[in-house]
């Protein structure tokens, strides 16, 4: 079973998320806040990482930063799930290496699934 | 002469000096940083440059008339005409600066609030939908096994719908208020109510927001305390924007308490957390709109930065006074004053 890690500090969103990539069979990891969500991938390696940008103790782009920089985490694939969309935003955080940028409120859920497994191969 | 451009060299060195130590003690680099603009656009630094230069023009003016007037009283006039003209000049296009500084970062507050605390809202909206959607075609796990379980299920996202709606509504609320506090069209209605029944009303609705934050209030009313005469909705704001703060701020498992008091004419509201405190860096911008001290923005992403404007604004409305006393990881208290409803009035409620 695939590893996805989610860090977003918004529940109802969390939940919602969560609940629709569970369904899909994958096993799901949440973090609340910046610094979790590190110490999560760190931890377990997930096959892929949904990350928001607007978090408490670290930020999104810190977290992006940490993440490449490990050599544990470095391949791994990063999703920016973020209400932030402005093109300096999107393009720091393809610097920083994140494989995709979406913008919450323009995507369905489905949308979102659908991004995950063609990141996956699934 | 030389005697005199020596003592009056020395006499301006001493000044620029004197502005240099202020300039430190008011941190004028500091203060840019927080305007986020730089050195030739920040009006500390301009105010600064300006009185330099003012210096400066007022001594070669009155170096050039001296040489060329032989009345002192005409050389003192001309100097004098120049500085009152330089600092005329200079103080309108400091205050110019000032104001596109303020629109300039009130602009972009606003749009990140925009973005993001109406797109949050937004987007739990939308996903909430769509798994409600879900629910209904029988799609979302776990399984449905009856049609209670589906119902329930649709009742707790209705609820997560209902709290966010409530969000949206006060931040929407709020705006407008920010609005029409610029505006100076803010109406405050005058009635006569007790601020410890607001105060537990509050509290008590505030319960599933303490509870999940692992936080507890403590209440020390004053069981003789006056009403006051005021606009209770407004009041009602300033109240829940004070509360709301402490909770968020403060450490989980600690205790806010709130106290009021009869003091001179006055009643007294006042509320202490045990939370992150404010950097003294920060202290003097807390009441200005869209602002965000560094150390909560970071901790908690919520805020809009316009409840402490909004509620300063209603209390000096209101003929009353707020302020704080915070440091940085022990905590804060804020408080505010209003005047206690006359004696006569106070026998009505």
């Amino acid at each position: 079973m695939k590893k996805i890690l989610f860090i977003e500090d918004e529940s109802a969103l969390q939940k919602a998320v969560t609940e629709v990539l569970i369904a899909e069979g994958y096993q799901v990891f949440s973090a609340l806040d910046g610094e979790i969500g590190v110490a999560l991938a760190l931890r377990e390696h997930p096959d892929l990482i949904l990350l928001d940008l607007v978090l408490p103790k670290k930020d999104g782009f810190e977290v992006l930063a940490a993440l490449k920089k490990d050599p544990g985490t470095v391949r791994t694939p990063v999703i920016i799930l973020s209400n932030l969309g402005d093109v300096g935003d999107v393009e720091r955080t393809v610097e920083l290496g994140a494989t995709t940028f979406l913008v919450k409120t323009n995507y369905k859920l489905e949308e979102v699934v659908k991004k995950v497994k063609n990141i996956l191969g699934d | 002469m030389w005697n005199t451009f020596g003592a009056l060299t020395g006499r301006v060195w001493y000044t620029v000096r004197i502005m240099a130590r202020w300039g430190s003690y008011f941190d004028v680099a500091g203060e840019c940083r927080m305007l986020k603009v730089p050195f030739w656009q920040c009006p500390p630094f301009l105010f600064l440059l300006m009185g330099l230069i003012t210096i400066v023009s007022m001594v070669a003016t009155y170096l050039f008339a001296s040489r060329y007037t032989v009345e002192p009283e005409v050389a003192a006039l001309i100097v004098i005409f120049v500085a009152v003209l330089l600092f005329v000049v200079g103080n309108l296009v400091i205050s110019g600066f000032d104001r596109i500084v303020d629109a300039n970062r009130t602009k972009s507050e606003f749009i990140s609030i925009v973005s993001h605390q109406l797109g949050t809202p937004l987007s739990i909206f939308k996903m909430t939908l769509e798994l409600v959607q879900r629910e209904m075609r029988g799609a979302s796990p776990p399984p449905v096994d009856a049609g209670g379980a589906v119902l329930e299920r649709i009742a707790s996202l209705m609820t997560t719908l209902g709290d966010t709606t409530e969000g949206m509504i006060g931040l929407v609320h709020s705006l407008l208020e920010v609005s029409r506090i610029e505006a100076r069209s803010i109406v405050l209605k005058s009635e006569i109510f007790s601020l410890n029944e607001l105060t537990r009303k509050i509290v008590e609705s505030r319960q599933r927001y303490t509870s999940a934050s692992n936080v507890r209030i403590v209440l020390d009313l004053d069981g003789a305390l006056p009403g006051i005469s005021a606009d209770q909705d407004r009041m009602a704001m300033v109240v829940q924007n004070l509360v709301d703060n402490a909770i968020r701020y403060t450490a989980s498992g600690s205790t806010v308490a709130i106290v009021t008091v009869r003091e001179d004419g006055n009643v007294r509201w006042s509320i202490t957390d045990q939370g992150i405190g404010i950097p003294e860096a920060a202290q003097r911008f807390i009441f200005q709109k869209f602002f965000r001290a560094e150390n909560g923005a970071s901790r908690e992403t919520h805020g809009s930065g316009i409840g402490l404007y909004i509620a300063k604004a209603i209390v000096d409305a209101s003929g009353g006074a707020i302020g704080f006393k915070s440091q940085e990881h022990e905590g804060s208290t804020f408080w505010f004053t209003l005047p206690a409803a006359k004696s006569e009035d106070n026998a009505a409620f």
